[in-house]
């Protein structure tokens, strides 16, 4: 309980911090009276509405003053409006959000689909001419941009095949597997090699374990020994690599929503920053923040209960 | 009328239908069956759309492109529509009548008609839009001449009394101005701006839902007044925005749209050779694509007219047409293509020459000791619009010229024309039947300095210019306004306020079940209206329907 | 103390955060975890050919503007060429629809991604490592500052927090137009944090061996134990971590030019010659795939050789 109440607290820091640093971004170079102008010019709007913006803004009250007002419109559901097409940020985000996060799901399903039975049978079979080519493919994955990886999946399954859309539809639904599969795969692909190689290393040293050999000796089959027993006391690093990754896969949505069309948070942020929409940039950024933190304090906890002695430790510390 | 088209997606790639033998006048079908049968009822469309380009939907707050007159035309009506024998006709309206020196129109509205929140759509409405326009600070430069309006005595009309004779004003209201909102929505959004996204008018379809850059849903209505003609015959119609125009074609032939429209030429050779896919090519009437140059600086390199010719001689069109757009297209020497008044074989505007140029900006730079002339030139975020303004880039730059690129996003296009803050930018406009629908464009009554709003985007002051346009829109005879629109064509090839690469090309591109496109008929006449009124990326929606 | 993970994961969260595909967390904790093998492996084929490739690489983008077969960036196209045609024996890689020379737009556009790259490490390299070597040395209450700093810096998907930067101080009139120095500062999100981060735990690990403990003892003034002992145990390792960030950085500049939101100029970087080559796609995907081989076979390189050379030269916090 003590471990969770100390990263509960820092958890709350960094959010601050990282929701402070977002917001306080938008003021750094412009001034309250430049940011106004933009805004204004956005939404061409006349100049009466410059007050009604100002007052939005709470552009009387010091900097931080004014992040305290926003934190707490924030906190309560009000990330402010675009002026650009006058609709509130959070319900944009609203129907947005759910579909990002479900893209970075299905890319985390993907790779450990794939990654799992090839990192058991890599370990399996270590050194043979299956883990080496393995290996070398997978350092081959790493070294492909989600991005052209998405260009070729696009080039071959979309406009050559003609099995999977090329674009996702505007109304996406996050069930709409079909639509989600190439851009899911695209961010899926590089993690492949990283949760294969952290399985079979962890999984070679567990086939080394007494258990193992007792197992084996039960006259247990191999596909009980290395998916029953083994896969589990090897999945700890991975269960811990899994958070990092879906968090970062989050930054990696941007690039692939743009090419898939796909409606999510990245797009918008996109546009956004072509439309000078600087209050919607601000807005998805520290969502997206917020979202990246505490999807790794969960995974922190998740690897906390998996491992009781890292529970221990941090305790002690 | 405010009802032009503005926008970038694909311009300068494009041009008029290639010399294949057809009527350049007539929007021209390729693949099209010769019988489509009986209109079936039912179906849901999804149509892919270049842009997001309103703003707010209310038609006093926005200045609308083609895309924005695609969707604003499946929830408003206009009061007039232009027929095919280049007459304007009563949509809305019952009839309208001018008083003898064309200073005052009468408008009188069709009975029984609601809009989609039960407002009657009454005499009352009519002023109640047009007052919404003339207090705009966007829309009211478009109606300057329109001095008030008001009730008739009987109630039945709404009467507009203008500063001076305007003989060509219904025409402006089968567009933007013409569009017809509930005065009930446009009360309540003035308070609530979130309001101004779900708009209310009495077209075939009313809104479900719109998703800024997404998407926009509007189901039948059912209550349409020309329900018992059958129309709309969709139960459906969804607008998705798909700015990059190979993406738009992929998710066609993919079968996840039904329909789109293009101006790439690059697009519309690849549909051709498609038998998948019925193609509409429209020209008539058509826009230009074009550089639009911002003339309202007085410091800026562009208000020297040997730096615009200069600029104007760089160019090389048909490479343009050939490597941009895939040769689809004929090199424009104005801004009134082929079908239009004013259009000229002649018009003097600079050919491609870039010793000329050369030598102009060189005499320029020695006579200003400037070095470097740099003007910044901008365009969309579509990687193909990016690739066009590469090569114009390089033309400019081969003969001395210093051109930075800018990219910004599509939706924002129209806004940052409207406030001046732009040196050069890819542009598409000047479609339309009559030259008097450009008056907004290049009056110096539009022309405001840059920051403040102005229609008049390049901020052109020309007295030729602004004479010539007073003649067009006084005028009652076709030949003034021939030979004034003439007189227009001219002055642009001599002061090249504008860079003309290519007449635009539009096509409507839809699978083969999807039927009714240019089927449209003006109530009461058997005249079809105009593809596109005359702006060719857009059409009427209600006359389409899906076999069943 | 880097507080927001258990030590364990220090390897696989030194890294940095993805940005478009080769995120060096994944190329550090596949190294990581390779463990076992690689540090017997000699350098092999692969590293020569690596090495070759990378030296051919930075040799041609380097001496560009005085190689005959280079076009100048910006050059009059050649409009006699079919685009479609593909690769000849005076366009290597062909032309694109513009009638630009492909190869050199490859070499000119990847001469500036690696400077991109470089200046980028090179920033991170000082600046993350004075800071990190500071947090690691002296501990307590500055350790905590600067490590709050780094989590809160690492709490943004890094790509992310560099289009927000973008957003913010790219801003020119109506467009948004990053020049050189707001993308290596965007972009130097990539290599500060990670690095300070990974110097930090080096540092602290060197701090407590017996050498450097000597040194003191021997009445070493805190900024020559830094200078002498500690430095120079810092610096290989984080040389070697640089090359990864060094992919990473031009994948992600790579990622900011494919949303149009990089360094403009004459000659468009890797990432934006992939994106202007899609809509030729289907008809001359050439456009599209030089470009796109040619990042990759570098991205390759640069994580092949950081891989192999981590494996012998990584001091790991776990093995301290």
């Amino acid at each position: 309980m003590k471990f969770v109440a100390v990263r509960l607290v820092q958890l709350v820091v960094v959010l601050l911090a990282a929701t402070f640093f977002t917001y306080s971004l938008t003021f750094i170079t412009n001034s309250p009276k430049e940011v106004v102008d933009t805004l204004l010019q956005i939404e061409a709007g006349a100049p009466e509405r410059r007050t009604v913006i100002e007052e939005d803004l709470n552009l009387d009250d010091p900097l931080l003053v004014r992040y305290g007002k926003w934190l707490g419109d924030a906190v309560t559901g009000d990330l402010g409006q675009s002026y650009s097409t006058q609709e509130p940020v959070a319900d944009r985000i609203q129907t947005r959000l759910p579909r990002t996060l479900a893209l970075v799901l299905y890319a985390q399903i993907i790779a450990l689909l794939l990654a799992v039975p090839a990192g058991i049978l890599a370990a399996w079979r270590a050194n043979s001419w299956f883990d080496r080519g393995l290996s070398s493919t997978s350092i081959g994955l790493l070294a492909v941009p989600n991005y052209v990886l998405a260009v070729l999946l696009v080039y071959f399954f979309a406009l050559r095949l003609g099995w999977f859309p090329s674009i996702t539809k505007a109304d996406l639904k996050v069930t709409d597997f079909k639509s989600y599969l190439l851009p899911a795969a695209s961010l899926a692909l590089g993690q492949v090699a990283v949760y294969m190689r952290l399985l079979r290393t962890d999984m070679i040293a567990t086939l080394q374990e007494d258990f193992i050999g007792m197992a084996k000796a039960k006259g247990l089959t191999t596909r009980s020994i290395l998916f029953r027993h083994a896969l589990r006391p090897s999945s700890l690093s991975l269960v811990t690599t899994i958070g990092i990754n879906a968090g970062a896969a989050l930054g990696g949505t941007v690039i692939i929503e743009t090419i898939f069309g796909m409606p999510g948070m990245g797009t918008m942020l996109v546009d956004a920053i072509f439309r000078r929409d600087i209050l919607v940039v601000q807005g998805v950024v520290a969502v997206i923040a917020a979202g990246f933190v505490i999807i790794n304090f969960l995974i922190d906890l998740l690897y906390a209960l998996l491992d009781p002695r890292i529970r221990s430790v941090r305790s002690a510390a | 009328m405010i009802a032009a088209a503005c926008g970038d997606d694909d311009s300068g790639e494009t041009a008029t239908p290639e010399e294949d033998g057809t009527d350049q006048s007539e929007s021209e079908s390729e693949a099209e069956p010769e019988d489509e049968g009986e209109p079936t009822p039912g179906g849901s469309l999804v149509y892919g759309l270049e842009a997001d380009s309103a703003t707010p939907w209310t038609p006093a707050k926005t200045v609308c492109a083609i895309s924005c007159h695609m969707v604003m035309r499946s929830v408003f009506d206009p009061l007039t529509l232009y027929g095919d024998d280049e007459t304007v006709r009563p949509n809305l309206l019952e009839s309208f009548e001018a008083n003898e020196d064309n200073t005052q129109w009468t408008l009188t509205p069709r009975q029984g008609i609601t809009f989609h929140d039960g407002t009657p759509f009454d005499a009352a409405a009519i002023v109640a839009n047009l007052e919404a326009h003339k207090a705009s600070f966007l829309t009211a430069k478009a109606l300057l001449q329109m001095e008030s309006v008001a009730l008739s005595e009987d109630g039945a009309s709404a009467v507009v009394t203008m500063s001076g004779p305007w003989g060509n004003f219904p025409a402006f209201l089968s567009g933007q101005i013409g569009y017809m909102a509930s005065p009930t929505w446009l009360a309540a959004a003035a308070t609530d701006t979130a309001l101004e996204a779900k708009p209310v008018g009495t077209g075939p379809f009313v809104f479900e839902s719109y998703e800024p850059g997404g998407s926009f849903v509007a189901t039948k209505n059912a209550e349409y007044w020309r329900a018992a003609e059958g129309l709309p015959y969709l139960d459906r119609i969804e607008y998705r925005v798909l700015p990059d125009s190979q993406g738009r074609k992929n998710a066609l032939l993919n079968g996840d749209i039904d329909m789109m429209h293009t101006s790439s030429g690059e697009v519309i050779s690849q549909l051709r050779d498609q038998d998948s896919v019925e193609l509409t090519e429209i020209t008539e009437y058509g826009e230009t694509n074009y550089t639009l140059m911002n003339n309202g600086d007085p410091e800026s390199h562009l208000s020297d007219v040997r730096v615009r010719r200069a600029l104007a001689h760089a160019l090389d069109n048909q490479v343009l047409i050939d490597r941009r757009g895939a040769g689809v297209g004929e090199v424009a020497n104005g801004p009134f293509s082929p079908t239009q008044r004013g259009h000229l074989d002649e018009t003097g505007y600079p050919e491609y020459d870039p010793e000329e140029a050369k030598r102009l900006l060189d005499e320029y730079k020695e006579e200003t000791g400037s070095n470097t002339v740099e003007i910044a030139y901008t365009t969309t975020t579509d990687p193909a619009a990016l690739q066009t303004a590469e090569l114009l880039k390089q033309f400019w730059e081969q003969v001395g010229f210093t051109i930075p690129l800018a990219q910004i996003e599509q939706g924002q296009f129209i806004i940052t024309a409207l406030t001046g803050d732009f040196e050069m930018f890819g542009w598409r406009n000047h479609g339309g039947v009559s030259p008097d629908s450009q008056r907004i464009w290049w009056h110096s009554e539009t022309a405001d300095e840059p920051g403040a709003l102005a229609l008049n985007f390049g901020r052109i002051r020309d007295d030729v210019i602004d004479e010539n346009l007073d003649i067009i829109r006084a005028a009652t005879e076709e030949s003034e306004v021939q030979e004034a629109a003439e007189a227009i064509n001219k002055r642009f090839g001599e002061q090249v306020y504008n860079l003309w690469s290519s007449w635009t090309v539009w096509a409507a591109a839809q699978r083969p079940e999807v039927n009714g496109i240019d089927d449209f008929t003006i109530p009461g006449s058997d005249s079809i209206a105009i593809f596109g009124n005359g702006f060719g990326g857009s059409h009427q929606v209600a006359q389409l329907w899906i076999e069943q | 103390m880097s507080d927001l993970l258990p030590e364990h994961r220090a390897d696989a969260t030194v890294g940095l955060p993805e940005t478009g595909g080769a995120s060096p967390s994944a190329v550090t904790a596949a190294a990581a975890a390779d463990d076992g093998r690689s540090k017997k492996r000699r350098l092999g084929i692969g590293f020569w050919l690596s090495t070759v490739w990378l030296v051919v690489v930075f040799g041609l983008t380097m001496a560009a503007p005085f190689l005959p077969f280079v076009e100048k960036a910006g050059a009059f196209p050649d409009f006699s060429v079919d685009p479609a045609a593909g690769p000849s024996a005076d366009h290597w890689f062909g032309v694109n629809k513009n009638g630009d020379d492909l190869f050199s737009q490859v070499v000119n556009g990847g001469r500036i991604s690696l400077f991109i790259a470089f200046a980028v490490v090179i920033l991170g390299f000082v600046s993350g490592g004075i800071v990190g070597m500071v947090a690691g040395f002296f501990r307590g209450r500055v350790d905590r500052v600067i490590s709050a700093i780094i989590d809160v810096l690492l709490a943004f998907p890094a790509l992310v927090l560099a289009l927000a930067m973008i957003a913010v101080f790219a801003s020119d009139g109506s467009t948004v137009r990053p020049n050189m120095p707001v993308v290596i500062g965007s972009l130097s999100i990539l290599s500060v944090a990670p690095l300070a981060r990974i110097t930090r735990g080096i540092t602290l690990a060197f701090a407590e061996r017996e050498f450097v403990t000597a040194a003191r003892t021997l009445g070493a003034t805190n900024g020559r134990i830094l200078r002498k002992e500690i430095l120079p145990n810092v610096i290989p390792p984080m040389a070697v971590f640089s090359l990864t960030v060094i992919a990473v950085v031009i994948v992600a500049e790579g990622a900011l030019a494919f949303l149009g939101l990089s360094v403009g100029g004459a000659a468009p970087t890797w990432g934006k010659l992939i994106n202007v080559g899609r809509p030729e796609l289907e008809s001359a995907p050439h456009i599209t795939f030089f470009p796109a081989g040619v990042m990759f076979l570098t991205i390759l390189a640069l994580n092949y050789i950081g891989d192999i050379l981590q494996s012998k030269f990584t001091v790991r916090e776990g093995a301290l």
